[in-house]
């Protein structure tokens, strides 16, 4: 049994037959398994081809952009794209931006998240079910329809337009964190908390010392999906921000776009600036994404 | 006089300061920042208003006008095509590459979905500009599948999907496609792997294939997060902004001019904030019905 892994486990007929025909079947499974891996090798090109395309024509003059003849590699290896995105997006300052907003952003909600799981989690009050059905119930709410309001608030009576407190402010409890949070705490047996409340340690110390490091795995999915989310956002820093030294990435990118100039490799190269540390910031924390959306319930 | 002795009660305990603070700080914020904008959009739904001059209350007038303009009715149908045309096949697409790369040894899993993630990451202005380019008759996709096929002597003219009234909607959506079809893979995925192996060992011992395993194990399993994301596929399609705003920016004529730019353009750039809101107060009551009509069909038809 021990040969065949959890394979035929539960199954109990004579052995000799089991072996044979699992093992055969095994090894047509594994062909087949291959089989759809190189069977799948162009569809998966084809999702990467833009990637591809970007990056390799942020090298090519315009003439070879928008030549007749398709070329896939630069046959001339030009910078000049670079140079001019480097020197006139201020790609620099809307990635400072961008970074600050976000990760301010992303701290506080990973607090509020472990705090507030933690509250629905472990601790009763009157009024719990009642304020967690309110959480959640924000989450079925489109962002559109409070979005015209938000935006009076925030620009006539708060009078935040072109601050980046205006950008971090919607962010501070995120309904979405604070679900996960209190799904993982829920899972968790309380003798912990108990025993340390029996020594007298308060809620802030409990939560603190025991809740934030138990909780540190969700966390961090929360925080990466919540970091790519803010860093992402375009329609609300649309509306917020005017002034040019306090646009987010995205804001810089369109006014590139916009002010287009005679030769595409220069929107390409700052596309590539733009994206290459997102896309190293995603391979790093990958497996972390993996878990916070195994851990978001997707059990319904 | 005796006491009569009674069940003890639990008592009202006093809440810890923390229960305190946090909970009253989560129901201040959400307060402030739902309710309140949600009832003011209300509110502004029935005002005319455009932020500097003064409010004129105008009654159920935004939403009578609703029914007169054609750029809103239009808008409705654009995204009422979008969104019911996207999110089945979106789902579909997404529930079948995650059914496949669940049947894959766990390396090659991680390098294609790896790859395919990449989209999700990608901000919606970046995959603007790659598609842009890419869309383009002369230097793109069409042409060069116009350059293979007449090698293969077969007359073909591809052009830009953008340029033509026809296809421009059906070039977001493939672009909207692509950018998510990693993550509802990813989230199949998740599902799949959760689904007991000894189900479908006995369904193999049984006789079952792939197409059978997958009808009769897989399929009613993931049923509840085909719910879930199918609920939130729509909201979330129906609000999709970004692409139309910098790419097609409605066009051309209003073939791509969707609900949530509409909303934008009206607010921002005619300054019809009550028009705006009460566009978005139907968009909410949409999202609304769908959701819960989907969640009914659900219960009536999927619970044994």
């Amino acid at each position: 049994m021990g040969l065949l892994g959890t394979e035929s486990a539960n199954s109990a007929p004579t052995v000799a037959t089991i072996t044979l025909s699992t093992t055969r079947s095994k090894l047509r499974r594994d062909i087949a398994a291959w089989t759809l891996v190189v069977v799948f090798l162009p569809v998966s090109f084809a999702a990467a081809l833009p990637f591809f395309w970007m990056y390799l024509s942020s090298f090519k003059q315009a003439s070879e952009i928008y030549s007749v003849t398709i070329t896939w590699f630069p046959s001339k290896f030009y910078l000049g794209g670079y140079e001019y995105a480097i020197e006139h997006f201020q790609l620099v300052r809307a990635y400072s931006n961008s970074i600050l907003v976000s990760a301010i952003s992303v701290s506080a909600s990973v607090m509020t998240s472990a705090m507030a799981g933690f509250l629905f989690a472990k601790k009763q009050f009157w009024g719990k079910n009642l304020l967690f059905v309110f959480v959640l119930s924000t989450l079925m709410v489109p962002f559109f329809a409070i979005f015209i309001p938000s935006f009076v608030v925030y620009a006539v009576f708060l009078n935040l337009k072109n601050t980046y407190f205006a950008l971090i402010l919607p962010n501070i409890f995120t309904a979405f964190g604070i679900l996960i949070t209190r799904q993982f705490l829920h899972s968790i047996p309380g003798e912990m908390i108990d025993s340390a409340t029996v020594d007298g340690a308060g809620d802030w110390r409990v939560f603190w010392h025991i809740i934030l490091p138990l909780s540190k795995s969700v966390l961090a999915a929360i925080a990466i999906l919540q970091f790519l989310g803010a860093f992402n956002e375009f329609l609300w820093p649309l509306v917020m921000i005017d002034s040019r030294d306090l646009y987010t990435l995205p804001l810089a990118l369109r006014k590139a776009f916009a002010a287009q100039g005679p030769d595409p490799s220069r929107l390409l190269a700052g596309a590539v600036l733009s994206l290459t540390p997102i896309l190293i910031f995603f391979l790093i924390f990958q497996r972390h994404i993996v878990r916070g959306i195994s851990l978001t319930g997707v059990k319904g | 006089m005796a006491t009569v002795a009674r069940a003890p009660r639990p008592r009202w305990r006093r809440p810890s300061s923390f229960v305190l603070v946090v909970a009253l700080a989560l129901l201040i914020y959400y307060m402030l920042f739902f309710t309140a904008p949600f009832i003011a959009a209300l509110v502004i739904g029935f005002l005319n208003w455009d932020l500097l001059s003064t409010v004129v209350p105008v009654g159920f007038d935004n939403y009578v006008a609703m029914a007169d303009d054609r750029t809103f009715k239009n808008a409705l149908k654009v995204s009422a095509i979008f969104v019911g045309a996207y999110v089945p096949i979106a789902l579909s697409a997404q529930l079948i590459l995650g059914a496949i790369l669940a049947n894959m040894r766990t390396l090659p899993q991680k390098v294609y979905l790896t790859l395919f993630f990449l989209p999700v990451v990608t901000p919606w202005l970046i995959a603007v500009l790659m598609f842009g380019y890419l869309f383009n008759t002369q230097a793109g996709l069409p042409g060069m599948l116009n350059d293979i096929f007449s090698a293969l002597g077969i007359d073909t003219s591809f052009v830009n999907p953008l340029g033509s009234k026809d296809t421009a909607l059906l070039g977001i959506m493939g672009m909207t496609g692509w950018k998510f079809l990693g993550f509802g893979a990813l989230i199949f995925l998740v599902g799949i792997n959760e689904i007991p192996l000894t189900l479908y060992e006995a369904a193999r011992i049984d006789g079952a294939g792939a197409v059978r395993q997958f009808r009769h194990i897989t399929w009613p399993l993931i049923r509840p997060i085909m719910l879930a994301l199918s609920i939130t596929s729509f909201i979330g399609a129906l609000q999709i902004f970004d692409p139309f705003f910098v790419m097609t920016r409605g066009g051309p004529g209003d073939a791509t001019n969707v609900f949530s730019l509409y909303l934008y353009r009206q607010a921002f750039d005619q300054f019809r904030f009550g028009y705006a809101s009460a566009m978005a107060m139907v968009m909410f009551l949409i999202l609304l019905i769908l959701s819960v009509s989907q969640l009914a069909i659900a219960r009536t038809r999927w619970e044994y």
